[in-house]
């Protein structure tokens, strides 16, 4: 290889490189502030000379943070499960039935993905108020459920639709239910596809905003982000427990993603690139 | 068993495959009531939270309603009122304005890494991809408390305009007239190329290498290269990462709620914070009703519209 040849693929892997620090430049510089003490006035990029971890104490009291992330655990752990079963059953009879109007049911759910919650926002608040849902916790995790499943729906499809025909006809053929057809040898092939919407789900529903914004009203009911964007509205100009506070916030879901990324990316790739 | 589909399904018998075997179609009645049971969960529950509030909300919005007293039918009133009224409008050019930065630029910067790193092998690939993408993972409310204090008057940026002498462009961004529509707009941009950036990758990856190679021996340029071979082999990711992108520049309510709450003025109001300010803080839900209808419309006509030239080309 020429000299010119390697200077080009260096120049071309710089690129790369600057992008993933500009993307997290500003999330470092906003961390760091976290380890300054709660009202320290910081200007600029602030390089703390000590750690001090009183600040998390300090911003976990006063957001009362350990409701909010029961109450979202809560939610998020409903709403996967919803979600993970609802798209697994939908997705294996889109993939492998022919059924009456399957093909317009189908593109309804599809219609789902693309449009926003915004747009269906104010009739379903009106429609959960009647009901007597908001302020409860089904009014966060019906509404959540409801918007991820047509993702998590068109999702499963995709993986059920790439299985061989061989596989599902000679398992019938041998006389297994549809049931044990899923069960038995569909869902342990696709264990990193199964693994990969449940945490697009979590996510979704950790970070979800709208939603408890419009649903809720009471304290008890608030979830993290909320916890944080009325903590935002107390300390305006507290840098350093703002910037605690997003990382209590920010810290489960990047745990989750950390472990799971592996998978996720695998699963994430295949199901968008194909 | 097997008869009984054979003789339902098989009333214009086929003979088809190898050996004479009768192919079965899998549409017997019993099949039909499985597949029916299977989707059932998921069909009630998209009725009951899509379905309904959307059919519900097209009633909602041809009445004069504020959300307590009884609504009263004024057919297509509130349509053509938006259709006029130039806070909607400008709610539409500012939700334009933010397509681009969220969209346009994102998937433009993505095509442009891909084109670059298409045929190196990247050492380390596991660990950009994970900080690229790191922004999709993060609350917008966190990503927001972030960049405001980024653009803040002693935040970083300022700082660093200071420190390089260029003190007179400082000011707080998000609180500026003309500069917080664009201050939005960055973030966004921020929040999505990342996103591009790893779809691409993974798409420009799969491309042929004997492609790149037959068009060098046909002495194409970088440029020739980039539009006959990068931007035709990714052509699904592209339809793929615009709709993505799309959608997320549309359902960017919570980011500008958190940061500017649609000011100063209603210089950063978007089709999103419209909507939501007119329903639950003005109690003009009708009016509201009809955005939201007229914003779903948009978007499902937008993303029909990429797939389909995604499709056909």
């Amino acid at each position: 290889m020429s000299v010119q040849r390697k200077n080009d693929a260096t120049w071309r892997y710089a690129i790369i490189v600057i992008a993933s620090v500009l993307t997290v430049l500003p999330l470092i510089v906003v961390g760091i502030t976290a380890f300054y003490k709660p009202n320290t006035p910081i200007s600029g990029i602030a390089i703390p000379h000590t750690l001090d971890f009183g600040t998390f104490r300090y911003a976990w009291d006063t957001g009362a943070f350990a409701d909010a992330l029961r109450a979202s655990l809560i939610v998020a752990a409903a709403v996967v499960a919803i979600v993970t079963i609802g798209a697994i059953c939908a997705g294996y009879a889109f993939g492998t039935m022919q059924f009456r109007g399957s093909k317009l049911l189908f593109y309804m759910i599809l219609a789902g993905v693309t449009v926003p919650f915004e747009a269906m926002v104010v009739p379903l608040y009106f429609d959960f108020q009647s009901l007597h849902l908001t302020n409860t916790y089904w009014g966060l995790i019906l509404p959540e459920s409801g918007i991820y499943l047509a993702f998590g729906v068109f999702w499963m499809r995709a993986f059920f639709l790439a299985v061989p025909r061989a596989l599902i006809e000679s398992a019938r053929i041998d006389g297994a239910s549809s049931f044990r057809i899923l069960t038995q040898i569909l869902i342990p092939i696709g264990k990193p596809v199964i693994l990969t919407l449940m945490m697009l789900t979590f996510l979704s529903s950790w970070n979800e905003y709208l939603v408890p914004l419009v649903m809720t009203s009471s304290n008890s009911l608030q979830t993290v982000p909320l916890a944080l964007a009325s903590f935002q509205g107390q300390q305006l100009t507290d840098e350093p427990s703002l910037a605690a506070a997003s990382l209590i916030v920010a810290g489960p879901a990047i745990a989750v993603y950390i472990f799971t990324q592996r998978t996720f990316f695998r699963g994430l790739l295949q199901g968008s690139v194909k | 068993m097997t008869d009984v589909i054979t003789a339902e399904a098989g009333r214009v018998p086929r003979p088809t495959g190898l050996r004479g075997v009768r192919r079965v179609k899998p549409t017997s009645a019993s099949r039909q009531r499985v597949g029916i049971l299977y989707v059932l969960p998921a069909l009630l529950l998209f009725g009951l939270v899509v379905v309904v509030p959307f059919a519900h909300g097209i009633g909602i919005s041809f009445t004069n309603w504020d959300g307590v007293s009884p609504s009263r039918w004024v057919g297509l009133h509130n349509y053509l009122s938006a259709f006029t009224d130039p806070i909607v409008r400008q709610a539409f050019i500012h939700s334009l304005v933010i397509i681009v930065f969220y969209s346009a630029i994102p998937v433009s910067l993505g095509l442009v890494l891909a084109a670059v790193l298409a045929r190196i092998r990247i050492r380390l690939l596991g660990l950009w991809r994970a900080l690229l993408f790191l922004p999709q993972v993060i609350s917008v409310v966190v990503v927001g408390v972030a960049w405001q204090w980024v653009l803040a008057q002693n935040g970083p940026l300022n700082e660093l305009l200071r420190s390089v002498g260029l003190q007179s462009l400082t000011r707080v961004w998000l609180g500026d007239f003309t500069w917080a529509l664009p201050s939005e707009g960055v973030i966004g941009t921020w929040l999505m190329s990342g996103l591009c950036m790893v779809l691409f990758l993974a798409g420009a990856q799969a491309i042929d290498p004997d492609l790149y190679d037959a068009a060098n021996v046909d002495g194409a340029g970088p440029i020739r290269e980039f539009f006959a071979i990068t931007v035709p082999g990714l052509r699904n990711v592209i339809a793929v990462a615009s709709i993505l992108t799309l959608v997320g520049a549309l359902n960017n309510f919570g980011l500008i709620w958190v940061t500017t709450e649609g000011g100063p003025g209603t210089q950063t109001q978007v089709t999103s914070t419209l909507i939501y300010t007119r329903a639950f803080v003005l109690n003009e839900v009708g009016d509201a009703a009809a955005l939201a209808v007229i914003l779903a419309i948009i978007i499902m006509a937008l993303s029909i519209g990429i797939s389909r030239i995604a499709d056909r080309s």
